[in-house]
């Protein structure tokens, strides 16, 4: 008997629950970075931004399917849901931490950490999983018994692999019984667009298989290649485009081409100076007691939280509102750029930032 | 959805392309060019498009340099997103003036206007052309607008029917990805075939939209003894909202994206930008890029490949001459003069050859690039029975804010009125509920904000909730009336009056039958009940002295003022022989059997349906028909 | 611009005549655009002179009158201060025709500037071809933001 693996659908449950939190947690470092771009400027950057936040939001709701699924409830609302950057990734990620800051080479690197591919076979199971630093961090959020040796992972993509597993292991020993969630809960296509990859109902192993391929393909890659399954640019080699400030040719990508060939395309304009030089990792107590600038940065917060509140209604039996969620988006952003262009006060020259947590 | 994303390797030069004998030559970039270039190259035969216009906009820098453009005019009319050349020019409507003592306007507007009444309606030359700046209504025609002759008396019926377009339509609401209520279409008379419902679910109506439906709750009107209630219903139009889970029989509807050539941009559903014309910030709006973007991609099929058959754009190459061989009546070639910098009139000369050639320039440049080319037709009619739809505008202020300037820029309308036994002796009308307020009849918001500011004195909290006041209860209707098919209104060259590369600039004649007239001032009537109907303050007025003042016209003692509709149609007309039409029911010219003219030129009637949806189902149609001429000559 | 000791007084000003809130103002990234702009056109002292009228009407208890008496009625500085709103709310400089110089014609002073317009979110809409509101939000009434 292998402990170190997904055993059990309560197993199951909470890693999918571990998967929501994480691929909520990358949104607000990569809507920041958007918003911290002066107007104008760096448009190609802040689409490419744009482009990864809301496949984000799509593999957000993609683990929603696969938790529904089996029957789960996903939850958004704990009150330790939003991290309090900076902060390690929830899955177990135990190297580098995310802030929220600017959009700046350190940043850009940030990101293509945590979109790297996966190098495969660094699962590290039982005993030595404990030995791994971080390893703890996975512990506590996935409430399992600390004695019990499990996983590490090096990457979003072996964490997924593991649910994949999981899955597999599961429907072999349950079969269809697996899947006993009410589809009527499912998040069907017509609520979402994106540029590539649908938003997949999952109503079998099939389709959990499809929903987990998806996800890892959009974020490092197919198997670590450039282009996805589907032809689609995948996150880490959108960020290495910003990198290299020259786009992918398709045409020049071969199968088997990952991080050692650059791109070889067209310019892209980068501009690290065309920025809004935000305060990194802002706390409410950055912004003066009774000043506007705080009431924003409240308001803000609440609105993201209504947010949060709005797609956790939908991902709970309310498919349509996912709908809703989009204008949310958009009052968001427009609240967020007030903020990063005022300065704080008493602070040289450092903006407010947009804060997603408020203190307790 | 799916990316619409161009390969960047369709490049050609136009040495290597005037080498290559083509199966097809394509004039113009436009939906309907595009079309038949994807349906023929998808089918692996090889096509050349020409298109006058610039083409950088392919990438999303380009669109964004298109959106910042718009941004920075101070005119933001229909082509201010895109790059103006004189080498290629595009009609602005700021340019029409009022003829003075009725003497043609030869100046510096790109249209000669012969009047009476100057024409100011206008189209893009750009790649995808005025698809770029169309609003994306598209109603179908009525299966009644396919005979007005025969059942009323007015303009011309078609050599086709309703029921012969149908499956087209359908095509073409699939490439453009229409969003729409077929059940509601369907109480207009229009037949569907089957269980058919539209790509996506109707776009949602606007408050405003729904304020006006309250209020008219039951309204109807008595015309020519019949009555007719008026209700608003939602304007199928090309633009992503909802894809239809039961579309296709159930496989539902995948819609396209946003052009671009490395998956920067999304494209998206519909965002309420309220900026369909002149430029959709996020693409959601359909333009023809989307399928140009699909037929280059045919260049990577495996059989196009293998047959070296290729597909190919050549931009800033202006058309500027048709040749017909006199021993077989064919197309031989056409000449084409192609620009360097958009501000330079240095250009080169050439030639490109094909076995078959479709000029789908619109219903001006078609007729203009005939007509230069000596060849008026058989018939005589080239250029002849111009059409557009004019527009009368009745504007107001709601009694409470109605939200006005959101939302995509028409979301609903009242179509009762666009057919009935009145059709003998008044023109029919369909009338769009404008949700970006009263921009259109009077440079609303801005013009509101001058006169709050420098005569009301406002400002403060006085002046936001002034503007409150004067633009969120902004009502306009815009009543778009048929025009039929009249000889006399055409568009003609002449020597005299050339552009920078030499082409002859197109002359427009253009006047209104009483039969509009009366059409136009009843909507002014209607418009009145509604406003009585809905409690609103009626502003309208009409200024024969001011900038629109040329589309003034009295008419029963009453003064009014149509605005062009940007719908020309009629100029290259179908009919059932060489002697009564420029061309058959598949656009084939009567005189050159290799040669196609596309394009709501080809329309003998418009209804009161915008004409782009037409245009593209017609373009389905002839790539049928061409396609079945390369394969009946293929070995020869 | 920013550390110009007028800035500040411009951005109070601003907030007085435009009704909105200087962190509102701020928040349209575009304040030093038409503070420099306004600079280019009129003259530095022409509005240095402009700020010192207001700075000492400005703590004044009825400050709408002042300003009505002082600024807007005033042969020089009305025109400018109405010019100053337009900047705000549509972003576009009209031409006064009382400076002549170059840079005294009707133009939007800068593509984002046209975004930022504070006309459109004064009745809870979008400038056209930018901010858009998202699909569907159309159908709900109207979020006019209180005064």
């Amino acid at each position: 008997m292998n402990l170190s693996r997904i055993c059990t659908l309560v197993d199951l449950k909470y890693y999918l629950a571990c998967a929501l939190q994480l691929e909520h947690a990358t949104i607000p470092p990569y809507l920041t970075a958007m918003y911290s771009l002066i107007p104008g400027t760096n448009t190609e950057v802040a689409r490419i931004l744009r482009v990864v936040a809301v496949e984000e939001m799509l593999h957000l709701a993609l683990v929603a399917n696969l938790l529904n699924a089996v029957g789960g409830e996903p939850n958004l609302l704990s009150k330790d849901f939003i991290p309090d950057y900076p902060a390690y990734l929830p899955d177990g990620e135990s190297e580098f931490q995310v802030s929220i800051e600017a959009f700046s080479p350190r940043a850009l690197d940030t990101f293509l950490r945590i979109e790297q591919p996966s190098r495969k076979h660094s699962l590290v199971e039982g005993e030595a999983a404990k030995d791994r630093p971080y390893y703890t961090n996975l512990r506590a959020l996935l409430k399992v018994d600390p004695n019990v040796p499990r996983l590490a992972f090096d990457t979003i993509g072996d964490f997924y692999e593991a649910i994949r597993e999981g899955f597999k292991y599961l429907y072999l020993t349950m079969g269809p019984a697996l899947f006993k969630g009410d589809p009527a809960r499912q998040l069907t296509p017509e609520y979402y667009y994106s540029g590539g990859g649908k938003l997949l109902p999952v109503v079998d192993l099939r389709s959990a298989f499809d929903a987990i391929q998806l996800i890892s393909d959009q974020g490092e890659g197919y198997e670590g290649h450039i282009f996805g399954h589907e032809g689609e640019l995948a996150h880490y080699y959108r960020f290495k485009q910003i990198q290299y400030g020259k786009y992918y040719m398709k045409e020049h990508c071969q199968q088997g081409h990952n991080d050692d060939h650059p791109p070889t395309g067209p310019e892209l304009d980068v501009d690290f100076n065309s920025v809004y030089p935000i305060k990194p990792n802002a706390k409410l107590r950055d912004y003066p007691e009774g000043s506007e600038l705080r009431a924003a940065a409240v308001d803000f917060a609440m609105s993201y939280n209504e947010f949060l509140g709005l797609i956790n209604k939908a991902f709970n039996g309310q498919p349509a509102l996912l709908m809703e969620s989009v204008p949310q988006m958009f009052r968001l952003k427009e609240k967020a750029q007030a903020l990063v262009r005022n300065k704080i006060p008493g602070m040289e020259n450092l903006h407010a930032a947009p804060i997603f947590k408020l203190p307790k | 959805m799916a990316y619409a994303q161009v390969p960047l390797r369709n490049v050609v030069d136009h040495e290597t392309a005037s080498k290559i004998l083509y199966d097809v030559v394509i004039v113009g970039s436009g939906v309907a060019g595009a079309i038949i270039a994807n349906e023929l190259s998808r089918n692996g035969f090889s096509v050349l498009i020409l298109e006058a216009g610039p083409g950088h906009d392919f990438t999303i820098p380009g669109h964004e340099k298109n959106l910042y453009r718009f941004y920075s005019a101070v005119a933001k009319d229909s082509n201010a997103p895109y790059p103006a050349t004189p080498n290629a020019r595009m009609p602005r409507d700021f340019e029409t003036k009022k003829l003075v003592n009725g003497a043609p306007d030869t100046s510096n507007s790109y249209f000669v206007q012969n009047g009476p009444f100057p024409l100011e309606s206008t189209y893009a030359k750009v790649v995808g052309g005025t698809t770029m700046h169309w609003q994306g209504s598209t109603p179908r025609m009525l299966p009644d607008d396919f005979m007005t002759e025969s059942n009323y008396g007015q303009g011309r019926d078609w050599p086709i029917g309703y029921d012969e377009i149908e499956p087209y339509y359908q095509m073409a609401e699939r490439e453009m990805g229409v969003s729409g209520d077929v059940e509601s279409q369907k109480d207009l008379g229009l037949r569907f075939a089957g269980q058919y419902v539209y790509p996506m679910q109707e776009l949602p109506l606007s408050y405003l939209d729904k304020q006006v439906s309250e209020g008219l709750h039951g309204a109807q009107v008595s015309l020519d003894g019949e009555i007719y209630s008026m209700s608003v219903r939602t304007i199928p139009q090309a633009r992503n909202g909802v894809p239809n889970p039961k579309y296709d029989e159930g496989k539902g509807y995948q819609p396209v994206g946003a052009v671009n050539t490395h998956q920067t941009s999304l494209g998206e559903r519909c965002q309420g930008n309220n900026n369909c014309v002149p430029i959709c910030p996020v693409q959601a709006k359909y333009d023809a890029r989307k399928t140009l973007a699909k037929a280059l991609g045919n260049n990577a099929l495996e059989k196009n490949i293998s047959s070296g058959k290729r597909i190919d754009l050549l931009y800033q190459t202006v058309a500027s001459k048709v040749w017909i061989d006199p021993a077989t009546d064919r197309v031989s070639r056409i000449s084409y003069k192609a620009y360097g910098a958009l501000q330079s009139s240095e250009h080169k000369s050439g030639e490109v050859r094909g076995r078959i050639f479709v000029i789908a320039a619109n219903a001006v440049e078609t007729p203009r690039l005939m007509l230069a080319s000596g060849l008026p037709s058989t018939s005589g009619l080239m250029g002849c029975n111009l059409m557009d739809h004019p527009y009368l505008l009745a504007w107001g202020l709601m009694p409470k804010p109605a939200g006005t300037f959101r939302g995509t820029q028409s979301t609903g309308g009242i179509e009762e009125l666009r057919s009935g036994s009145f059709r003998r002796n008044q023109a029919a009308f369909r009338v769009d509920i404008h949700n970006d307020g009263w921009g259109w009849a009077t440079g609303s918001p801005y013009s509101d904000l001058l006169d709050l500011v420098d005569n009301q004195n406002k400002f403060s909290k006085d002046l936001r909730s002034g503007l409150v006041d004067r633009l969120s209860r902004q009502l306009l209707l815009a009543f778009m009336v048929e025009l039929p098919a009249i000889k006399s209104n055409r568009v003609t060259v002449d020597s005299r009056y050339c552009d920078a590369l030499g082409n002859e600039r197109p002359a427009i004649t253009f006047d209104l039958p009483d039969y509009v007239k009366a059409g136009l001032a009843y909507s002014r009537q209607i418009s009145r009940t509604i406003f009585q109907r809905l409690g609103v303050e009626d502003c309208t007025h009409y200024d024969p002295y001011g900038e629109v003042g040329f589309g003034y016209f009295t008419f029963a003692g009453q003064g009014y003022l149509f605005r062009g509709g940007n719908h020309f149609a009629g100029t290259h007309l179908m009919g059932h022989s060489r002697n009564d039409s420029v061309v058959n029911s598949w656009q084939r010219s009567w005189d050159h059997e290799n040669l196609y003219l596309v394009g709501a030129g080809s329309m003998c009637s418009i209804g009161t349906a915008n004409t782009t949806l037409t245009l593209a189902a017609l373009s389905f149609r002839s790539a049928e028909q061409i396609l079945k001429d390369l394969t009946s000559t293929s070995g020869t | 611009m920013s550390g110009h000791s007028d800035f500040k007084l411009f951005l109070e000003f601003s907030a007085a005549i435009t009704g909105y809130s200087q962190f509102q103002l701020q928040g349209t990234g575009q304040a030093e655009l038409y503070f420099s702009t306004l600079i280019e056109v009129v003259g530095a002292g022409v509005v240095s002179e402009m700020l010192g009228v207001y700075r000492d009407i400005a703590s004044h208890e009825y400050l709408d009158e002042m300003l009505k008496q002082h600024i807007f009625a005033d042969a020089r500085w009305g025109p400018i201060a109405r010019n100053v709103i337009k900047l705000w709310y549509v972003g576009t400089w009209y031409q006064l025709d009382k400076f002549p110089n170059a840079v005294d014609f009707k133009r939007i002073v800068s593509p984002i500037a046209y975004t930022e317009g504070l006309l459109w979110r004064t009745i809870g809409a979008n400038p056209s071809g930018a901010k858009a509101p998202g699909y569907g939000s159309w159908a709900n009434p109207p979020t006019i933001p209180p005064t």
